[in-house]
């Protein structure tokens, strides 16, 4: 990357709105801050592999994001803010727990059933760790989504590459940027649960629909109601014993950006925390901790004019994060214990406030207390030196550059355990209270080790040639051109890793670009990637990954150029090839291995014998999974305010591993190799439509609509030949759920002896009728069909407002998800099963009264195998909305602020997740549907510049 | 300073031109020594023992059933299959043989289901087999004795796993050598004459090769007599109705040989009796010989319960001790004494086979039970108390005695009244302290065949007599009598059979390949308990019969179904019926 494009990343901040102080420094006007200037945008660089271009002369496509608008959710996670920002990226919710919340990130769909379906994520131009990295210190982010943008990273780039660029100095005079925000989270949707009456009532309802005799007698119901006798009769909620309603977080950021001909900077500090909703407990008890995660960062930019030809840019991030957990390593089992417990299992102190608990049933509360803690420190570290000479004595244009940058994550871990005793009560002969104790006191117990690692080392080498011929005027010919080569090594273990896992992983390669513009008007791309990884066969180590692109500018053509509504059009189109690494199975599974142990006892006394088995048959032939990319590409601007743009896209993978399961007999006698023989197909589009506010006008506006969509099918995965047509995965969507279709709740015994006969268990009237798939009279898993959708969801939208009026300014930005499918399972939604409890959705259960309106099943209390299968029973349509952003913002006065020497000053209330419109009928976040919640973030906060 | 920063440059472009010039296929080469691949294998002598080791752990089949995904990676059954016959009715409800009961398998239903959960790893036994085989002359240093003895167990453990798909599939493919996945080999199945034949072959080649016995810390591979025993069971297994018919049990028309000979031929039946013979005198220069000198009333317990015993030609030793709530004890101990999933409970029917002591069959009221039950349990072949832990038998140290009676403390699932005892031995505990006893070969075994063969090949001759006479006289039983005919002699044969040899996994193969399935009671029809009651003021206990359920066989199941998920691949002809 050329130095001097660093230059021209002040326009970047076009693309901002208002709010930016950094932008105002620069002397860009206020008013072009949230102007739609197609030419200028036109001019912005824009990162690309391994470089940057100016946006007019890009043919592929590529989508970006602005540091400044990432700032916009307040999150402790940088990809819990590309959520509705970068069309093409489908990002998943996973959790809201701090430090554990990283959402899946998935571009263009998903091309592969094997697993290898990540993006390469390059942080200014390596491969490191991204999620550490804050808001503040960032450029901007970039998808690289096509061929032609992507084949220059050969094996590696077919997933779709997203390029994280940090920001550099400017050679202007120092400014200094402080701000400070504070909020506090709460849970999103916290599960709610039936209380000990209610959970009575219906428990003993389950038990006569079993065909039981009721547990609770009316004396036991009436105590429940009244909560008369709170140690024998408790009605806990165990989510508030546990959980805190609010939860601090907050952040400091303060950084420096400046520099002059010889010497730019741009050096941040950062500090953030980030607290769980556990309660307190360090603050309780000396033995637990309190949940938080916390992070500081630190970068130091900095670009060095060594002589008039030789430059050197030093580029050092890094971060220190620490997180605390009470009660061991996952937070799963607390959630877990939360979400069955019932209400009147046992209270949570007795009467002598001492835990309660049962033999088999722990306390959750004393789990967090009196259990010990589990605490991270985990240490990113990224490093790079790159040196450039300028060639132009050898011709003009030519540079050539030289780099070194070694990336790290370090965790290790610090895990304290204790043991606590707790008692069930009795009642005992004389009224008086017999305690029962399970588990004892221990005192407290450590260890501490490493627990993952990650590093790697790169070494690359640039060739760089970039000149204009020919007058502005005139014909002119724009010809850039790159030529790289890579090599790069990482290691990532774990304390399981074994020593095959643990060598390194290898790519070598070269790379290249040759870039021609004819008079701004005609455009053509050639790239390739040659590049080979030590996980394939020696023979065969070496791809070969070509992609050609062509974009025409027609608005700078004659017939267009003094169009008044028709301002800038552009078709671009590309083709090419490119490579994923990430084909799944063992590591050199080229050679047959015999890596299992299987031992015999020889011998009278029956000593053991070390014995070998053999692996899975050798894939000798392996090769990567190869994707032809097809890309068609708009952009259109109507009379200067109106942005369209739309990308086309139409994905073939193939030579995804799979095992040859149709053709290849068991007589084998091996367990099948896998082949590189699977095909997918992916289509598709991305569509964004942007209207704004005329330049001259007081209020400023522009409003952003975009859609992207991806279809993928299964063309070929060679699985065995099934019974029935339905029960296949090919020709579906991967990750296709297969499951009973339901059909409604059975009426009547009638109606029962009028049905295919269930085999699960014997059914009753209220129990969920199946559809007989195949005709055979009988349910069994054979009728298993698609049902639903799958996970990822197809289509994902974002509409972003943003005006600024006087000092004012007030940014949303909304995201929407729709061709999914939620699953209401587990023991929020399935009453009773796995000893759980009940949450109000089996108020509406069926009984012989409500079997009109009924729209749950009868309840059993014991397991019932008919109704809590896998099916559609319990799918409901996945499709939401929710406001992912909302920021309302206030600048002081120039005359004001700077009496007080400052800049800018600005200050902000900010709202990050605020709501979902969905149809999980209230229960639960669509996306997070057990264990830590959603978050919801209000906060406020100020910025000012020096 | 220009210099440092020149040098710098300088030093990195040196740096990636020499990494370019040290042969980038070098440097992407992957560490030696990490993993063990084929080569290793074949390198020596002590890693080739640790791959025959391995082959001896996939490919000796057991009669008991381990729930161990590391030995077998697909699903595994969880009993024996003695539930699936007369001999007893699973305490579970959900273990494999109620499909068998109920004539329930399907083609699609799984492995388990069908009993045959090694059918994968038997495939690959013979894999393993078919490498060392191309491979063995490739280990450097070995002596010629070594090899016959390589070569000789390998082909032993081939043709093992051959006479066990023989027994449930009639003709299988013959895979005699590695087959490369990537290459879509297309071996259909053979007739069940050529199995018999390819089977005998590697038996021959094996008996010449093998030595008759090895040093004591490799007791448990195979000898002489382990490859002969082989022989003469797949050699009755051939001569028997089942195959040795030109008609077979359903026709499968042109393809009729896959799972018959398609002639009767009466001197098959000589041939297995001259392999058992010839098994019975090479056991003596391999140490082995039947157990005599316990007493009566302790010799046949203690075949079953020592483990390497001399009658023991062959065991198969996946494990060390086991304690009895791990496999294989989890499905065959009483859910009472184990807290396990389910023992095996001995139906009436099968009590029915034990003679009383003076050889005579005992009497049984199947309507109106009796007040002596005691009394007739006592009166039976001494055998009887050590296979059948019967109500107040003792159990072990834990259990000394047994309650089968109605409210007893071992009653519960105890459909006939009484729980298999045999297999489970007297250590058994809580703690890892039995190692289980799988019986693969024992020589009582070859003198039972010999005389079954030697009666059908030229009727009851002397010969024939002594050989049943030894197996019942060392348990206290008295001699056949001399004036049997062929027929009285045969009942007699198939009775001694099923008593000596229960529950070791033979009763459901020989019941198939004698085609008695569908006699009453035998696979079909109504199977018999005892309820048990306590007689007031009495030691003695009262017996009442009952159906415990009517089983259905369909003729179908003489021969076991490949899986649809196979036969859709195109290349196996479906047995009739499925």
């Amino acid at each position: 990357m050329n130095i001097k494009n660093y230059h021209s990343l002040g326009v970047l901040l076009l693309l901002g709105i208002g709010g930016n102080p950094t932008a105002k420094a620069q002397g860009i006007g206020k008013d072009s801050s949230v102007q739609v200037m197609p030419m200028s945008r036109q001019s912005y660089q824009t990162p690309i592999g391994y470089g940057t271009q100016p946006a007019w002369k890009i043919s592929s496509a590529l989508s970006t994001v602005s540091g400044a608008d990432l700032q916009k959710n307040f999150t402790a996670n940088l990809a819990s803010a590309f959520y509705g920002r970068l069309p093409g990226l489908t990002v998943l919710q996973n959790s809201g727990e701090p430090g554990a919340d990283s959402p899946g990130l998935i571009g263009r769909g998903i091309n592969t059933f094997g697993p290898g379906r990540n993006l390469l994520v390059m942080v200014d131009g390596y491969e490191s760790s991204y999620e550490q990295l804050t808001p503040d210190e960032i450029e901007s982010v970039s998808l690289l989504k096509d061929a032609s943008a992507t084949a220059i990273y050969g094996l590696r780039g077919a997933n779709g590459v997203l390029l994280i660029t940090t920001k550099r100095g400017t050679a202007s005079p120092l400014i200094v940027n402080f701000s400070t925000q504070q909020g506090f989270h709460t849970a999103y949707r916290s599960p709610q649960f039936l209380g000990s009456f209610d959970y009575a009532n219906l428990y003993n309802e389950g038990l006569k629909n079993d065909g039981k005799a009721p547990l609770y007698t009316p004396a036991d119901l009436a105590a429940y109601q009244d909560g008369s006798d709170p140690f024998f009769h408790p009605d806990v909620n165990w989510y508030d014993a546990v959980l805190k309603k609010t939860a601090p977080i907050s952040n400091y950021n303060l950084n420096f950006r400046g520099g002059n001909s010889s010497v730019r900077y741009f050096v941040l500090l950062n500090a953030i925390q980030s607290n769980g909703l556990y309660k307190n407990a360090g603050d309780m008890n000396d033995e637990s901790i309190n949940s938080r995660y916390s992070r500081f960062n630190f970068r130091s930019n900095v670009d060095i004019n060594l002589t008039k030809r030789l430059s050197a840019s030093l580029t050092l991030g890094g971060s220190v994060e620490d997180k605390a957990n009470p009660a061991g390593i996952t937070t799963g089992g607390i959630f877990n214990s939360l979400a069955t417990l019932p209400p009147n299992a046992f209270p949570i102190y007795n009467k002598n406030g001492s835990f309660g608990g049962t033999s088999a049933l722990s306390n959750p509360l004393a789990n967090l207390l009196q259990t010990g803690s589990y605490t991270t420190n985990g240490r990113t570290l990224q490093s790079t030196l790159r040196l450039t000479e300028q060639l132009d004595f050898l011709a003009q244009g030519l540079s050539a550059s030289v780099a070194v940058s070694f990336n790290n994550f370090f965790r290790s871990y610090s895990n304290k355990t204790k043991q606590y005793e707790r008692f069930s009560t009795t009642k005992g002969i004389a009224g008086d209270t017999v305690y029962t104790r399970f588990g004892q006191n221990t005192s407290l117990v450590g260890n501490e080790s490493e627990s993952d690692q990650y590093r790697n080392v790169v070494f690359q080498g640039f060739l760089n040639y970039d000149r204009t011929f020919g007058k502005p005027n005139a014909a002119r010919h724009d010809v850039s051109a790159v030529l790289m080569y890579n090599s790069d090594s990482y290691t990532n273990t774990d304390n399981s890793t074994t020593a095959i896992q643990s060598l390194p992983y290898k790519h070598v390669g070269v790379g290249g670009r040759v870039t021609y513009a004819n008079s701004s008007k005609y455009i053509g791309e050639f790239s390739f990637g040659y590049m080979g990884s030590e996980a394939f066969p020696k023979s065969r180590r070496y791809g070969f990954f070509p992609a050609a692109s062509v974009g025409w500018i027609a608005s700078n053509e004659g017939f267009l150029k003094d169009n008044t509504t028709i301002t800038y059009l552009k078709l671009r189109g590309s083709y090419g090839l490119v490579g994923n690494d990430q084909i799944g199975g063992s590591r050199f599974m080229f050679e047959q291995r015999y890596p299992y142990g299987a031992s015999y006892f020889l011998g009278t006394t029956n000593a053991q014998v070390f014995g070998l088995a053999e692996g899975a048959a050798a894939s000798t032939d392996l090769r990567w999974e190869s994707e032809k990319k097809l890309n068609i590409g708009v952009e259109l601007t109507l009379a200067k305010r109106l942005d369209i743009s739309l990308d086309i896209f139409s994905h073939n993978r193939y030579d995804i591993l799979a095992a040859p399961n149709r053709t290849v007999p068991q007589y084998i006698g091996v367990t099948l190799p896998l082949l590189n023989q699977g095909k997918v197909r992916n289509n598709g589009f991305e569509a964004t439509i942007r209207y704004g506010s005329k330049s001259t006008a007081q209020l400023q506006y522009s409003v952003e609509a975009s859609g992207w969509y991806a279809q993928n099918e299964i063309v070929d995965n060679a699985e065995a030949i099934r019974l029935y047509d339905y029960q296949y995965t090919t020709g579906r969507p991967i990750g296709q759920p297969f499951g009973l279709e339901a059909l409604g709740l059975f009426r009547d015994q009638a109606e029962i002896a009028a049905s295919p006969r269930q085999i699960f268990t014997p059914v009753q009237p209220g129990d969920i009728k199946y559809k007989d798939q195949n005709g055979d009279g009988i349910i069994d898993q054979n009728d298993s069909a698609p049902i639903g959708k799958t996970g990822v969801p197809t289509l994902t939208v974002s509409l972003h407002p943003r005006l600024q009026y006087r000092g004012f300014d007030l940014d949303l930005l909304f995201q929407g998800v729709t061709g999914t499918t939620a699953y209401f399972g587990g023991s929020y939604f399935h009453a009773f099963q796995n000893n759980g409890k009940a949450s109000p959705i089996a108020l509406d259960r069926w009984t012989t009264e409500t079997a009109a309106t009924a729209t749950y099943p009868r309840l059993s209390a014991s397991n019932n195998l008919n109704n809590y299968r896998f099916s559609s029973f319990w799918q409901r349509d996945g499709s939401f909305v929710k406001l992912r952003s909302l920021e309302l913002g206030y600048t002081l006065p120039t005359q004001l602020v700077e009496k007080v020497r400052l800049t800018t000053a600005r200050v902000f209330v900010n709202g990050t997740n605020l709501f979902s419109l969905d149809r999980m009928e209230g229960y639960i976040d669509p996306e997070v549907g057990s264990g830590y919640p959603a978050l919801r973030t209000v906060s406020a906060g100020i910025r000012l510049q020096f | 300073m220009k210099l440092i920063i020149r040098t710098i440059f300088c030093g990195l472009l040196c740096l990636i031109a020499s990494s370019c010039d040290k042969n980038l296929n070098e440097f992407l080469d992957k560490a030696p020594g990490v993993d063990v691949n084929e080569n290793t294998i074949f390198s020596s002598r002590v890693q080739l023992e640790t791959y025959i080791t391995g082959t001896y752990r996939i490919g000796i089949h057991s009669i008991f059933t381990y729930n161990d995904a590391a030995l077998i990676p697909t699903a595994r059954t969880f009993t024996i299959n003695a539930a699936a016959t007369d001999e007893a009715e699973a305490e579970a409800t959900f273990f494999h043989t109620e499909a068998w009961n109920d004539a329930n398998l399907t083609t699609s239903g799984g492995l388990v289901a069908s009993e045959d959960y090694r059918y994968f790893i038997r495939w690959t036994a013979i894999r393993n087999c078919n490498i060392i085989l191309e491979r063995l002359n490739d280990v450097p240093g070995l002596d010629e004795p070594y090899k016959n003895q390589v070569t000789g167990e390998v082909k032993f453990i081939r043709a093992l796993n051959y006479s066990e798909m023989l027994k449930r599939y009639g003709g299988v493919p013959i895979v005699d050598k590695r087959l490369d996945p990537t290459e879509a080999p297309n071996v259909k199945r053979s007739s069940v004459e050529e199995i018999v034949n390819f089977i005998v072959k590697d038996c021959d080649e094996a008996v010449s090769l093998l030595p008759a016995t090895y040093t004591s810390n490799f007791r448990g591979r195979a000898t002489k007599t382990a490859a002969q025993m082989l022989k003469a069971r797949t050699l009755l297994i051939a001569a028997s109705p089942l195959f040795n018919t030109a008609t077979p049990y359903l026709s499968l028309g042109e393809n009729n040989k896959l799972i018959c000979y398609g002639t009767a031929d009466n001197s098959r039946w000589q041939k297995a009796a001259d392999a058992a013979k010839a098994a019975i005198d090479l056991a003596p220069a391999g140490g082995f010989s039947l157990i005599t000198d316990k007493g009566v009333d302790k010799n046949y317990k203690f075949v079953w319960e020592q483990g390497d015993n001399a009658e023991i030609v062959l065991a198969e030793k996946v494990y060390g001790a086991r304690a009895r709530q791990q496999f294989p004890w989890y499905g065959t101990t009483p859910s009472t004494i184990s807290g396990a999933w389910g023992g095996v409970t001995v139906l009436h029917n099968f009590v029915r086979k034990y003679e009383k002591k003076d050889g005579t069959p005992q009497t049984w009221d199947l309507t109106a039970g009796g007040n002596d039950l005691n009394r007739k349990y006592s009166e039976l072949d001494p055998r009887f108390a050590q296979t059948v832990g019967h109500n107040g038998s003792f159990w072990n140290r834990d259990f000394p005695v047994l309650e089968t009676f109605q409210g007893g403390r071992n009653a519960n699932g105890c459909w006939g009244g009484a729980w298999m005892k045999k297999l489970i031995p007297d250590v058994l505990s809580t703690i890892a302290s039995a190692v289980p006893n799988a019986i693969v070969f024992r020589l009582a075994e070859a003198h039972l065949s010999y005389a079954e063969a030697l009666n059908e090949a030229q009727g009851p001759v002397q010969a024939a007599h002594d050989a049943v006479n030894l197996i019942r006289q060392r348990s206290g039983m008295p001699k056949l009598p001399t004036t049997l005919t062929k027929e009285q002699f045969r009942a007699r044969v198939h009775n001694e059979r099923a008593i000596e040899l229960a529950f070791e996994e033979q009763r459901l193969w020989d019941i198939r390949r004698w085609m008695i399935a569908e006699e009453d009671g035998v696979m079909r029809g109504p199977m018999y308990g005892l309820r048990i009651f306590r007689i007031t003021g009495s030691t003695e206990f009262r017996y009442e019969p009952y159906v415990k359920e009517v089983r259905t066989f369909l003729p179908k199941m003489y021969l076991h179904p490949f899986q649809n998920t196979e036969v859709f691949k195109g290349y196996l002809v479906q047995n009739p019926g499925w």
